[in-house]
């Protein structure tokens, strides 16, 4: 009886829970830090765009006043 | 409406003794939070007395014009929703600044202003009856938590504060925009009004998702829940206290009072997914805290165990399972806020939270496990004791709806008495450890009187859960009657 409790208690009920465990820890959670990882990468790499010169930057709002002119124009 | 703003009182008195701090220094800093917190518990005590348990209505009700463009208005109210959560903040507020007495020795003025914007923040949320001030609220308790976490926290604190301050953020930016498309289309954020309005069946599910986002970092739901245990593991002791005693029921009360009868549709088309993540998270969560060595991170993922019990009540949608997750949700605030505090204790004395590093403290420490032995029965669901009653009414909620699901909910109680009593086992029980001979585990006489009102509240709700349940019934009648949700068999304890 002892030894059907022990195994009860040690291999189902603390093995799922040691396995569960280490999915909240490397699945789920890692899941989570993950997506924070990337979003920080994401943004490191848009402060690329940061170059400091005033032409590119009248280029790309150029380029988006065409886009929206566009977009109310022909309704794309 | 009343003449004199009690709630506007009680709201921002914690603030006021904040503000004072800084005047008077870090020399009298303990003393100005402890007479701040006790001055809002005495003046919120007429709250109780002349509370109208019959009244379908808000009741002490203050309301000023704030921003007249957009039609927001500063308005403060309580129902009995409302009202057993106001208590508990006042309560725990004062046990939060008597466990900090000697645990922290820097920057002592800082810590209890950020625990009285925190007391301030906490009654705000429940307080508000429009969603605007509910979400100024919820935003002004992020900035305390995250400097307790971070400046007073562990090793590895700014992890975990970054952590708390990204998960509730991203959730917050959902509440926003659901906060804003709310206002452009009902042209009000009233509680009362936006329910009487309900709006489309699509809206509402936009809504729901926006809403439920941040409701549900904050209570917190599988899957969403990892930033709990670090969190919990990092934070101070009274950090961990607001946590478990407040934080995280703010999440189960918005759900409450924004989703259940603002959203009705989309809770109705949302219910099974709701309640299966509930289910998922009582069981996942007990399983996990089974296989956790440290004490803290122990009790932190048998919070996300028993707050799936009170999600899973909330979405029953019937009587018994919205009385019994209020219930659970102020049953939770006390037991697992004693919980930490009972670490915190030990925790200064031995400076270690391995549980392998304990053994035999019921010998050199009886009164201290006496009281860990009770609130440990007392998270076990031991008839008689506080959780009992909440657990009880949940699971014959969920058995009258979806018996499965109740099913699911009694496999979390056997494990969940597992986990805890094995806790027990192997902290207070057994040989002592000799490392711990030399020490002085038992309690002194300010830490007796931290626990003795949470043992004389548990004891109190188990015996008599009345004391909590009369000020619930007719809010929640209204609740469900007005969101026209309810489902199942609506019967009474």
């Amino acid at each position: 009886m002892s030894r059907l409790s022990d195994v009860v208690m040690q291999r189902l009920v603390l093995g799922v829970g040691a396995q569960l465990r280490d999915i909240d820890l490397r699945g789920v959670d890692a899941m989570m830090v993950g997506i924070g990882r990337l979003t920080e990468e994401v943004s490191c790499d848009l402060t690329l765009a940061m170059s400091g010169h005033v032409q590119r930057y009248a280029l790309i709002m150029a380029a988006g006043i065409l886009a929206g002119v566009a977009l109310a124009v022909f309704g794309l | 409406m009343t003449t004199f703003p009690i709630l506007t009182v009680i709201t921002f008195l914690p603030l006021l003794a904040g503000a004072a701090i800084f005047l008077y220094g870090a020399r009298v800093a303990r003393w100005l939070a402890l007479a701040g917190s006790l001055a809002t518990l005495a003046v919120s005590v007429p709250l109780y007395l002349h509370f109208d348990k019959t009244s379908t209505g808000l009741q002490f009700v203050e309301s000023v014009p704030w921003i007249p463009s957009w039609n927001v208005e500063y308005t403060m109210g309580i129902d009995g929703i409302s009202l057993p959560f106001i208590f508990l903040s006042t309560v725990v507020s004062v046990l939060w600044v008597g466990a900090s007495w000697t645990a922290v020795q820097v920057r002592v003025r800082e810590f209890y202003a950020a625990l009285l914007l925190a007391e301030t923040a906490m009654i705000g949320l429940f307080a508000a009856t429009t969603v605007f001030l509910f979400y100024v609220f919820w935003e002004l308790m992020i900035v305390p938590m995250f400097l307790l976490i971070g400046v007073w926290g562990g090793p590895r604190r700014i992890h975990a504060a970054i952590k708390f301050l990204l998960f509730t953020l991203a959730g917050s930016v959902l509440m926003l925009v659901g906060l804003i498309t709310l206002l452009r289309t009902s042209g009000t954020l009233d509680f009362e009004a936006l329910a009487a309005m309900r709006p489309s069946a699509q809206l509402q599910s936009w809504l729901f998702v926006a809403f439920t986002a941040a409701f549900a970092v904050k209570v917190p739901m599988f899957p969403v829940h990892t930033w709990l245990p670090d969190a919990h593991t990092e934070a101070p002791t009274a950090g961990s206290v607001i946590l478990a005693g407040i934080l995280l029921k703010m999440g189960g009360y918005g759900l409450l009072r924004i989703a259940l009868p603002i959203l009705p549709d989309a809770v109705r088309l949302f219910r099974t997914p709701m309640l299966a993540l509930s289910a998922l998270a009582i069981v996942y969560g007990a399983y996990v805290t089974l296989a956790q060595t440290d004490v803290k991170r122990l009790i932190a993922y048998s919070s996300i165990s028993h707050m799936g019990f009170v999600t899973l009540g909330i979405f029953t949608l019937n009587r018994n399972g919205v009385e019994g997750a209020i219930l659970q949700m102020v049953n939770h605030g006390i037991v697992t806020g004693a919980l930490f505090l009972c670490v915190g204790m030990i925790y200064e004395r031995t400076h270690t939270r391995e549980i392998v590093a304990y053994g035999g403290v019921a010998k050199l420490a009886p009164v201290y496990s006496t009281f860990l032995a009770l609130f440990c029965l007392a998270a076990a669901g031991l008839p008689g004791l506080n959780s009992f009653v909440g657990e009880f009414l949940i699971i014959s909620g969920a058995f009258d709806t979806r018996p499965w699901y109740g099913v699911m909910a009694v496999w979390g109680v056997a494990l969940g008495t597992t986990y805890i009593l094995w806790l027990y086992y192997r902290v207070a029980l057994g040989e002592v450890k000799p490392e711990l001979r030399a020490l002085r585990l038992e309690l002194d006489l300010r830490e007796v009187a931290t626990l003795a009102p949470m043992a004389a509240l548990a004891l109190t709700i188990g015996l008599y859960p009345e004391s909590v349940l009369s000020f619930l019934r007719v809010s929640v009648e209204q609740l469900l009657v007005a969101s026209a949700a309810q489902v199942g068999v609506a019967g009474g304890m």
